[in-house]
C-alpha cells in the first residue's frame, strides 16, 4: 500500500483511541449526590 | 434558612486554592443519610484525560462556596477519601434515580437532583423529582421537602405521606414550602 494509506489508517486509529480515552474519563469524573446510608 | 441550591450545580464547580490554582473540581456530593447533613466532596482532577481523584474535600475544610468556585486554603485542604465516604458506599449509594416513597406506600416519583440549603452547614432539605401519577403531575420535575430527619437506608427514599402536600414546581417558593411542611410535623398551623 502507498505510505500515505498507512498514515491515514494511523491517525484514524490513534484518533479513535484518543477519543475513547477522553469519553471513559469523562464518565469516571460525573458525579452523584451519595448518600452515607444508616447501617 | 440560608441559601437553596440544587446540588448538579455544584457538582463539575472547580475548587481553587487561595494562591489562585484551579486544582480539581467537584465529583460526588456526600451527605450522612440520618440528618442529611453534607459531608463533604469527591474530586475529579481538571483536564479532559483527567480521572477521579484519590482526596476528598470535606465540608468544613472548605473557606467559600462561590456561584463559580469553590475555594480552599491549599491543596493540603484535602482530606483521605476514606474520610468523607466509604469506597461501598461510594459505589452503591447514589440517590439519583432512586424512587421516593411515602410512608403510606404511595411512590411519588424518581429523583433527579437534591435540593441543598448552604449555609454555614449544608442539608439536604429536598429532593427534585420526576412526578409520578400519584402526585396528579406525572413526568413534570416538582420539588418535594424533607423532614428534619431523613430515611434513606434502604433501597428507596422514604417521606412523610404529607410531604405531598407541600410540593412545590418553583425554587423561589420552595423555601416557605420547607418551612411549611416542618411546622406541620411538629404540630404547627399551616
Amino acid at each position: 500500500m502507498q505510505w500515505w494509506v498507512w498514515l491515514i489508517i494511523i491517525i484514524v486509529v490513534v484518533g479513535a483511541l484518543m477519543s475513547a480515552a477522553v469519553a471513559i474519563q469523562a464518565k469516571r469524573r460525573s458525579g452523584g449526590i451519595i448518600t452515607k446510608r444508616s447501617r | 434558612m440560608a441559601i437553596l441550591m440544587r446540588a448538579k450545580e455544584i457538582i463539575k464547580r472547580p475548587v481553587v486554592t487561595l494562591a489562585g490554582d484551579d486544582v480539581a473540581q467537584i465529583k460526588d456530593i456526600v451527605y450522612t443519610g440520618d440528618h442529611g447533613e453534607v459531608a463533604g466532596f469527591t474530586l475529579a482532577g481538571r483536564g479532559l484525560l483527567a480521572g477521579p481523584r484519590k482526596e476528598a474535600l470535606a465540608w468544613t475544610s472548605i473557606r467559600a462556596m462561590g456561584r463559580d468556585a469553590v475555594i480552599i486554603t491549599s491543596e493540603d485542604s484535602f482530606d483521605q477519601r476514606g474520610d468523607v465516604v466509604h469506597k461501598s458506599e461510594a459505589k452503591g449509594g447514589d440517590v439519583i434515580a432512586s424512587r421516593v416513597i411515602s410512608d403510606t406506600g404511595t411512590d411519588l416519583g424518581k429523583v433527579v437532583d437534591a435540593v441543598l440549603d448552604i449555609g454555614d452547614k449544608a442539608h439536604v432539605v429536598g429532593y427534585e423529582i420526576e412526578a409520578s401519577e400519584a402526585l396528579g403531575r406525572a413526568g413534570r420535575k416538582v420539588l418535594i421537602p424533607l423532614p428534619d430527619t431523613i430515611s434513606v437506608s434502604g433501597e428507596a427514599l422514604i417521606v412523610p405521606a404529607t410531604a405531598s402536600e407541600f410540593v412545590s414546581e418553583d425554587m423561589a417558593e420552595f423555601d416557605a414550602s420547607i418551612e411549611a411542611f416542618r411546622a406541620r410535623l411538629r404540630g404547627g398551623q399551616h
